[in-house]
């Protein structure tokens, strides 16, 4: 059979890239100074420990050079970035009080459509702070807490302080210091002792002014035994001017607990989305990731899981889709810190019109870990010559009593397949797509269904028409 | 030359808490190079010549950019000026050599460091085998820098074969090279089980239509034994097929690092590149690091990579022991199956003999 150029065009993302005008109350000077930083502190009434450990992060910020790894980050000028912008409403508890115009972009983003009946919450924030926000009665009966940043900040204080950029501290590396100096918005979840919440939490949030970088700070607390799954979405519309998204995900996940991280990121082209996650699991306890990357310019994201407490696992399901323009540099880390804990790493990555996909991962095992059991499993689709496609693992192991194993694979669609299927009198195009599809198949089986179907409207865009 | 840094370092680099990026000497480089016994092969035979390697300095100069570096830039140039030994070995067109070359080196108390380059240049259709055997007589340490590049022309299909048996205490710096054209095959073989620390090096470029080129390792790791593996295959011509295989075993408190790259260049359509790493960990107290990178700009490549690390079955074990075997006798016998494979790839049945009895006497630490 004749080898065919597989050509894929780009996605129109119309909806994704609808922009509303830029209307916001207040805005900070361009640039970065303690003064801004205070500013943004007193702007918030936060109290007295949270102005210090921003300063504090703003030094370490200074300090801190930028990675010699990974894409370039050239492009990056912090002095011309507006890190703060604050949305011209302020918090609202009902849909129907939501600004039309805000409203509506997040309506044409299907926003609404998912706040159904069945789902706990929404917490969208628009710009940098939170605009609408419910939780169920149900849920505020037992005892879940789930607010912006701010409102903890101020209502849950002591336990803020206690977890707050304890577990990525601002030290880790330059874009955690600089969120940490400038954090504004975000998600906090408290879920109490046996509790399961079984309907998702989620939270859709997006940047909308030219030249904003995005800070968000999500914190949740999983106490023993209890069960959450959150849902992390976020798109934003396109702009010429570099926008920065350096956002930090504080996941504590107690014993026996379990706690499912969903996120399907769909920035707009010219994102750089340097955004760092972790979780610490206590014994027993579980962390599940959902990992969807489509969206941005440049993406540094590898979730990290840091299994702290006997029996603890950790699973991460991620797949990776970059087009024209795209380097995305995304992967998972392990840290094996007990006995009997086990990991289980899976990623897809689809590479097409000169796009450029990365696995970067890494799995430790510490000299205590024994009986520690990982898996990861890489697999990468390219889809026509001019793509990029690497896989960077790594693994440390510092113990005999392991079992350890990594598979990686590289290619394109196999010709003998689309020929099967075609003489099952399935079109080129179409069998095609139904391959990469199914490529996709163990990322989506793991979304709850409305994001599945978001996840599979994006594949199909993307492949749409011009695959052949 | 005093210790030096940056070496082995791999083509992308990565998380710096990781340590993996690049390694350095931990030893130091003796400051006096000596080493005046030199092995006995040269001469002009039917199908094959070999030569010091100084008198062919311009030829190789020319051949230098098809490769792809050693150990790192300074320590491929420390080897070509501080060199005490090293041959460039030519095999006839069309010669098909039946017997291996075989070079034997061996470090005394008067020989204790050795610099060796060779170059083997193999010509259209030739076809050899050459080993190169490092040992020591019952002295302690020494130090061992190298480089092996292979030219291999269009149809030749060269083997090398190189063993390290040094003392414990020693310290090596090794670099394998090869440069392959159309249709030829390069394969090595490499077998680490001697050295205090070792830092080791092979890259293959598959630069011609449809060429094959194939890393074999096994290594041995005990007491504080540091091995540092850099290997890289190369695709670069279409149809390019690339294999790396090693396997090793870790005691006592040694450490190993392997890394192992399969690049696909952009034109190497139809390529196909295979990497597999298996460890197998007897001690509580090793350290395994595995690097196995892929690198991808073609689509039409087929890319695989497996690495996996553990104990020994325990499966596997118990049927053995219920058959009357000591716990010992049956770890020896599953390692010495799992290295069996690559064992076989050489030759000369002396040399299998002394790897066998230096992998037995190193299991009794067991």
């Amino acid at each position: 059979m004749e080898k065919n150029k597989t050509v894929v065009a780009d996605i129109d993302r119309g909806m994704y890239d609808i922009k509303n005008e830029d209307r916001y109350s207040y805005k900070v000077s361009q640039g970065l100074t303690p003064e801004i930083v205070t500013k943004i502190s007193q702007e918030k009434n936060e109290p007295e420990w949270m102005l210090d450990f921003r300063l504090h992060s703003l030094k370490v910020y200074e300090d801190v050079p930028l990675p010699d790894w990974g894409p370039s980050l050239e492009e990056l000028d912090m002095n011309n970035i507006v890190t703060y912008v604050r949305p011209h409403t302020v918090m609202k508890g009902n849909w129907q009080e939501v600004p039309a115009d805000i409203k509506n972009t997040f309506e044409r983003l299907g926003i609404p459509q998912a706040e159904q009946e069945s789902l706990a919450g929404v917490g969208a924030q628009y710009d940098s702070e939170v605009v609408y926000h419910s939780v169920k009665e149900s849920l505020r009966k037992q005892g879940v807490i789930y607010t912006d940043m701010e409102t903890a900040v101020k209502e849950y204080e002591p336990m803020v302080k206690e977890y707050f950029m304890k577990l990525v501290p601002p030290q880790d590396h330059k874009f955690v210091a600089l969120h940490g100096a400038v954090w504004s918005g975000g998600s906090f979840v408290y879920v109490p002792e046996g509790v399961t919440v079984d309907i998702p939490l989620q939270s859709y949030f997006r940047l909308n002014s030219p030249g904003a970088g995005q800070f968000e700070h999500t914190l949740i607390i999983v106490e023993k035994n209890a069960k959450l799954h959150f849902i992390e979405g976020c798109s934003a519309p396109k702009y010429n001017v570099t926008n920065l998204h350096a956002g930090c995900v504080e996941l504590y996940v107690k014993e026996g607990a379990t706690l499912r991280y969903s996120t399907i990121e769909n920035w707009s082209r010219n994102m750089l989305n340097l955004n760092t996650k972790r979780a610490l699991v206590e014994k027993n306890g579980a962390i599940e990731w959902v990992s969807g990357s489509f969206g941005s310019k440049i993406s540094m994201l590898y979730p990290m899981s840091i299994l702290k407490g006997e029996g603890a696992r950790a699973d991460f399901n991620g797949i990776t889709f970059a087009g024209q323009g795209q380097h995305l540099d995304t992967g998972a880390k392990v840290v094996h810190a007990a006995p009997y804990t086990s990991s289980n790493i899976s990623t897809r990555s689809i590479s097409k019109n000169g796009g450029i996909a990365v696995y970067r991962g890494a799995v430790k095992v510490t000299a205590n870990a024994h009986h520690s059991k990982a898996s990861v499993n890489c697999e990468s689709l390219m889809l026509d010559d001019s793509s990029r496609s690497d896989t960077l693992p790594s693994m440390d192991i510092l113990n005999d009593e392991v079992d350890i194993g990594h598979e990686a694979r590289i290619g394109r669609i196999s010709d003998e397949a689309v020929f099967y299927l075609m003489s099952r009198g399935i079109s080129e195009q179409e069998a095609k797509a139904m391959i990469v599809r199914g490529f996709a198949e163990p990322i989506a089986k793991e979304l709850p269904l409305e994001y599945a179907v978001e996840m599979n409207n994006l594949i199909n865009l993307e492949l749409e028409g011009t695959i052949g | 030359m005093e210790s030096i840094d940056k070496l082995n370092a791999i083509p992308v680099r990565t998380w710096k808490w990781l340590g993996v990026n690049e390694t350095r000497l931990a030893g130091r480089i003796p400051e006096k190079i000596k080493y005046d016994r030199q092995p006995l092969i040269e001469g002009n035979t039917a199908g094959y010549m070999v030569a010091p390697i100084a008198a062919h300095s311009d030829q190789i100069r020319f051949m230098t950019k098809k490769f792809a570096g050693g150990v790192s830039q300074a320590a491929d140039e420390f080897i070509s000026s501080q060199r005490n030994s090293g041959y460039f070995i030519e095999i006839s067109e069309d010669a098909k050599l039946t017997k291996p070359l075989t070079l034997y080196y061996e470090l005394d108390a008067k020989n204790p460091s050795l610099v060796d380059d060779h170059f083997i240049f193999a010509r259209e259709n030739s076809e050899a085998t050459v080993v190169i055997y490092y040992s020591a007589s019952d002295f302690p340490a020494g130090f061992h820098g190298g480089m092996t590049r292979v030219y291999a022309q269009k149809g030749a299909v060269v083997h090398v074969v190189k063993v390290q048996l040094l003392h414990d205490a020693a310290m090596q710096l090794d670099a394998v090279d090869a440069a392959i054209e159309e249709e030829a095959h390069v394969e090595f073989t490499l077998v680490e089980l001697g050295a205090a620390e070792s830092i080791t090096s092979a890259k293959v470029c598959l630069n011609g239509k449809n060429s094959s080129g194939q890393i074999n390792s096994l290594y041995f790791g005990n007491q504080q034994q540091k091995i540092d593996m850099n290997y890289e295959l190369k695709h670069v011509a279409p149809g390019a097929r690339g294999l790396i295989e090693s396997r090793g075993v870790l005691l006592g408190k040694s450490q190993k690092t392997f890394r192992g790259t399969l690049d696909f260049l952009k034109g190497a359509k139809g390529a196909k590149g295979r990497e597999s790493e298996f460890t197998v960990l007897l001690s509580p107290e090793v350290r395994n690091r595995s690097i196995p990178l892929m690198l991808c700009g073609e689509d039409d490549v087929e890319g695989q990579h497996a690495a996996s690390s553990g104990k020994i079955d325990e499966e596997q074990l118990f049927y053995l022991m219920s058959r009357g075997l000591s716990e010992v006798e049956a770890k020896k016998l599953i390692i010495e199956a799992a290295f069996a494979p690559i064992v076989a790839k050489i030759p000369v049945a002396a040399i299998k003999d002394a790897i066998s009895e230096n992998i037995r006497r190193r299991l009794a630490d067991v």
